[in-house]
Order: C-alpha cells, then structure tokens, then sequence
C-alpha cells in the first residue's frame, strides 16, 4: 500500500520536472511558435493529470476493497466460532483496528466464558437439593415406617432450606454485580448494626455451643453506606464463622476506628480450621469453596462479602489468627466524612434512580 | 448385589442407599474420591454408582482408574452437571451410564436393573431357570406359574444364584453381595436362606457342592 503513494509521488514530481523544463524551453522560442509550443508541453500533462485522478481514487478505493474482503473473512471467522480476527495479511493501515476489534472479542469472550461457569455452577447447586428434595419424597410415599417417615422429611426440610438461601444469595449477587448499580447509602451506625446481626445469629451458635460475643470501644461509628448490603455483609461474614467453626468454639466480633486513615475496622475471629493462604484469593470468587472435605456452604456468601466491600471503597482480608488456629476476616470500610451539598444532591438522585430499580427487580 | 454409591450430598446419598436397600441391593455409600478407592481396593464391587463433583477431585477420575485396571463393573453417573460435553466425557471414560439431577428413583433404579442385566450379557428383563421365573423389576418369584413368596435375602441371594446360572457361587461371595458394611452378618445366615429357598423352590433346584459353594441350573440343563 506505502508503494502506492511512493508511485504518486514519483509521478507529480516527474510531471513538474517536464513541465518546468518544457516551460524553459519555450521561453527560448519566437513569439509566434511560443502558443504551439505551450500546447505541446502540455500535451503530456494531461496524460499525466489523467493517471493521478485515477491513482487518487483508486488508493482508498483499494483500502475499501481490503476492509470489504476482510470483512468476508470475519463473517467466516464467526461462523466458525473463532474468538479472534485472522491478521494475516491484513494492510498496515487496517491492522491496529483490527487488533482493537480482537481486544475487545477476547474481553467480551473472558466474560461471557464466566457468565456460562456461573450458569452452570448455578444450575448444579439448584439441581443438587431439588434432587434431594424428590428422591427423599418419593421414600417417605414408599414406606409406610413412620421413623422413616419422619426422617425422610427433615432431610425435605433441610433440602428445602438450602436451596432457599441459595437462591437469596443468587439474587443478591446478581443485583450487586449488575454494573450499574447503586447502592442508596446512608448514615448507617456500624456498632448498632453489628450488635442486631450477632443477636440475631445467637439461636444458631447455641445450637453448636459456639460463644458468639461482639465488643467495641465505641458508642457508635458512622459509616456512609447501603444498610441492607451492610446487613447481608456482617450476616455472611457471621454466618460463615459460625459454620465452619466446630461445636464448642469461639466467634468474636469487634468494630473499631482507625481516625488516622478514618476507617472502621471489623474485625471477626473464629476458632474453625482457617483458610489456607493458597485459597485465600479464590474463596472470594464465585462458587469457590474452601479446601477439600468442606461443602457446606452456597459457594456465594464471600463472593458477596467482596463485592459489598468494594462497593464501598473498602478492603478485605483474611488472615490467621494470632493464637492457635482459625481465620480472622479484617474489613476495613471508610467513616463518614463530611457531606458536600453536591454529594447530598447526587445522593437524592440515586435514590430515585434506584427506587426504579427496585421496581424492576 | 454388592453396590458403590459415590456421592458427596448427604441427603441424596442416604436416599440412594436406602433406595437400593429396599430394592435388595447391598449398597455402600462413601463421599469422596480417596474413600471410594479405597472401598473399591477392598471390596468386590459388581456395580459402582457415581457423582462427579466431589470434595476432593473429580469421579471422572475414579472412573479413569478404574477402567485403566481393566475392571469391568457397570459405571452410572448420576450429576447436577447437564452440560453435553460433560455427559460425553464421561461416557467416552468408560461410563455405561448417565442420569442428571433431580432424577425419578424409579428411573435410577431401572437403569441399574439394565446395566446389571447386561453385565450379565442378558438383554431378556427376567430370569429363567427350569419353572422358576424372577422378574427383578416386579420382585417377584413364580414357579410353574405360580407366585412364591419369599423374603428380601433369600430374593437376593436367589437372583444372584440365577445370575450366574450354572456357575458355583461361594458362601463368602454370597455373603459379600448380600451385606453392606452398616448391616451386621449373622453367621450361618446363607445356609438358613438357602435352607428356605429350598423348602419354596423344591430340595434340587440349588445344589450344594460341599466346601465350593452353591449353583442353579445343572439339573435343568
């Protein structure tokens, strides 16, 4: 293609040279035979003029005629399934676009290659306790025992259970990954909610004899945030502890202020085996569970705990504890700051735009 | 009928064992890869039942391994996972079978029937040795005819006999398909079932070969 403009060039230049040097010439010629003469110069001009209008059309012309072929090739290319744009001979002046175009596949690959892991672990872990949920029912209506009975509906009942928390934890994540979401946020007093949600899991930690207890050296720590998606954060986070960690544990639960950097730190310890390093990491994505032997939980709840953190600028962590074993999870979330006017009038914005989501939903 | 069933939920995995158990089945039940090796090293299996998504790996590898040492055994998948190319590789590693999650018991247990009569290479549904006829879906006897009621070991014992119609079956192979690992063997137990069968079925139909074992299916032949 460079060719092409290189010949364009060499043309004009060769057509300036002779029209400057017939030019010369004339002027050298008597006055009479000088009209004859200009006309003979420009005789070759016109030929001349003629290729350059030609080759002046026909250089996009041929850059139309490449995108068109290549645009065969991607109809082809799709067809066959291909994540990305052949770049053989593909001209220069075409390529950065077509690499663009094969960036921008490859991103859009990645995530619908998630989206279809999250579809196909999401219909496994609904199918499972649906599973279980029929199987039992059909040995409850072929036996008339009525101790197996009895069991075969508790199994139902514990089925039932699991597959309603996952499907809350399915629509919560799905309403928070929604890249446009917004969450309202509000004055939430962090050690009042954190006080409701341990009283609240109280029941279930007597069931295992855990001692659930929750301190703070302070009265109240305001955090700018969406109370409902604090409630699901500390509720998982709690929930969790108290699953993993084996009859007759311990669960702490502490909120505290870092001024300097003005964030809240919560923090909550248990005495259940921990989380390996290596896991750390992969835990916090969707559907990962822990290590081997552990298969309890919905695969969702950190995976919702990480998304809720990050909504808010905050951070997560989890880490040994300092004695024995266990797993402290560290979130750090940033104290109220003073309100602009701007910050309240975009605040009331958001509220409508999400009382119209929540229509939606 | 000594089964494994390999499954990691509780709740399925206890229904599927006292699913099997009602059907005269001698099932075991284990939740991860590394026990399921460890009974198949231990045990003789006749047919394994197995899910995919275990604890500790895979069951595809179970099946691997499995087929790798040439053994054998009908292999039923039973997944959550629907996708088709989940369903081929397991059928191209080697598995007879596959059901998807949630799953009609009466299903799961006619695809087990199936695979055990081909194991068998049979393809007829019942049993035939001289008058006696056992059907397996129905649980039924008949001799000349006519029904013969007979409890769940003796059945068990008694389709395992015909299974293997001609060939000398021994008293701990007997017992081995006729308990699981949670049941308690009562000693004697095979004798008294046979001793019963026979009082049912008339004294030659299964025949003792002393110190070998039991068979059906001389005489008629």
């Amino acid at each position: 293609m460079k060719n092409e403009y290189k010949n364009v060039i060499t043309i004009v230049l060769i057509a300036c040279i002779v029209f400057g040097w017939g030019l010369s010439l004339t002027l050298a010629f008597p006055e009479h035979v000088k009209p004859i003469m200009m006309f003979a110069i420009l005789l070759p001009v016109i030929p001349t003029s003629i290729v350059l209008w030609i080759l002046s059309r026909s250089v996009p012309q041929n850059i139309l005629k490449k995108i068109h072929e290549i645009s065969i090739r991607v109809e082809k290319d799709l067809e066959r399934e291909r994540i990305a744009l052949d770049t053989t001979d593909i001209p220069e002046e075409v390529l950065s676009f077509v690499n663009v175009i094969n960036r921008l596949l490859s991103y859009h690959h990645d995530r619908y290659q998630q989206e279809r892991d999250f579809t196909a672990h999401a219909s496994h872990e609904l199918r499972t306790p649906l599973a279980g949920i029929r199987l039992q029912t059909e040995l409850a209506m072929a036996t008339n025992d009525p101790v197996k009975q009895k069991n075969a509906l508790k199994n139902v009942m514990k089925s039932i259970d699991r597959s309603t928390r996952l499907v809350e934890q399915l629509l919560t994540i799905s309403r928070l990954t929604n890249e446009n979401v917004d969450l309202v946020k509000e004055q939430v007093d962090l050690v009042s909610l954190l006080g409701r949600t341990v009283k609240d899991n109280m029941d279930a930690a007597k069931k295992k004899n855990i001692s659930l207890s929750f301190s703070s050296n302070n009265e109240s720590i305001f955090v700018d945030a969406s109370e409902d998606s604090l409630n699901i954060l500390v509720d998982n986070l709690i929930r969790n502890a108290l699953t993993y960690t084996p009859n007759d544990g311990k669960v702490n639960v502490n909120v505290t202020t870092d001024m300097e950097s003005m964030h809240a730190i919560l923090t909550i310890e248990d005495t259940g085996p921990g989380i390996p390093v290596y896991l750390r990491d992969r835990v916090m994505k969707r559907f990962e569970k822990g290590d081997k032997g552990v298969k309890t939980g919905t695969g969702l709840g950190l995976a919702i705990v990480k998304r809720i953190v990050d909504l808010h600028g905050g951070q997560i962590n989890l880490q040994d504890v300092e004695h024995g074993e266990g797993l402290r999870v560290l979130v750090t979330l940033p104290v109220r700051h003073h309100k602009s006017r701007i910050q309240e009038m975009n605040m009331a914005e958001q509220l409508q735009k999400e009382s119209f989501e929540i229509d939606e939903w | 009928m000594r089964v494994l069933i390999v499954e990691d939920d509780k709740i399925i995995g206890d229904g599927i064992s006292q699913a099997l158990e009602m059907e005269h089945y001698a099932a075991d039940w284990v939740e991860d890869v590394e026990s399921a090796k460890t009974a198949l090293l231990t045990t003789d299996y006749e047919m394994l039942v197995l899910d995919v998504g275990l604890p500790d790996g895979s069951g595809f590898e179970i099946l691997r391994s499995l087929r790798k040492k040439n053994n054998d055994m009908p292999v039923l998948i039973l997944t959550a996972y629907d996708d088709i190319s989940y369903r081929v590789e397991g059928l191209d590693l080697g598995a007879d079978d596959y059901l998807i999650k949630p799953f009609k018991l009466e299903e799961l247990l006619a695809r087990l029937r199936a695979l055990r009569r081909r194991a068998g290479g049979r393809s007829n549904p019942v049993l035939q040795v001289g008058d006696v006829i056992l059907d397996p879906s129905a649980n039924k006897v008949t001799r000349a005819g006519e029904t013969i009621h007979i409890g769940p070991k003796e059945f068990a014992i008694l389709h395992a006999l015909m299974e293997k119609c001609g060939r000398v079956l021994s008293k701990a192979q007997l017992e081995e398909s006729l308990y699981g690992w949670n049941m308690e063997v009562e000693s004697n137990t095979v004798e008294v079932h046979i001793h019963g069968l026979r009082k049912k079925l008339g004294r030659d139909f299964i025949e003792t070969l002393r110190n070998v074992g039991y068979r059906v299916g001389i005489n008629e032949k």
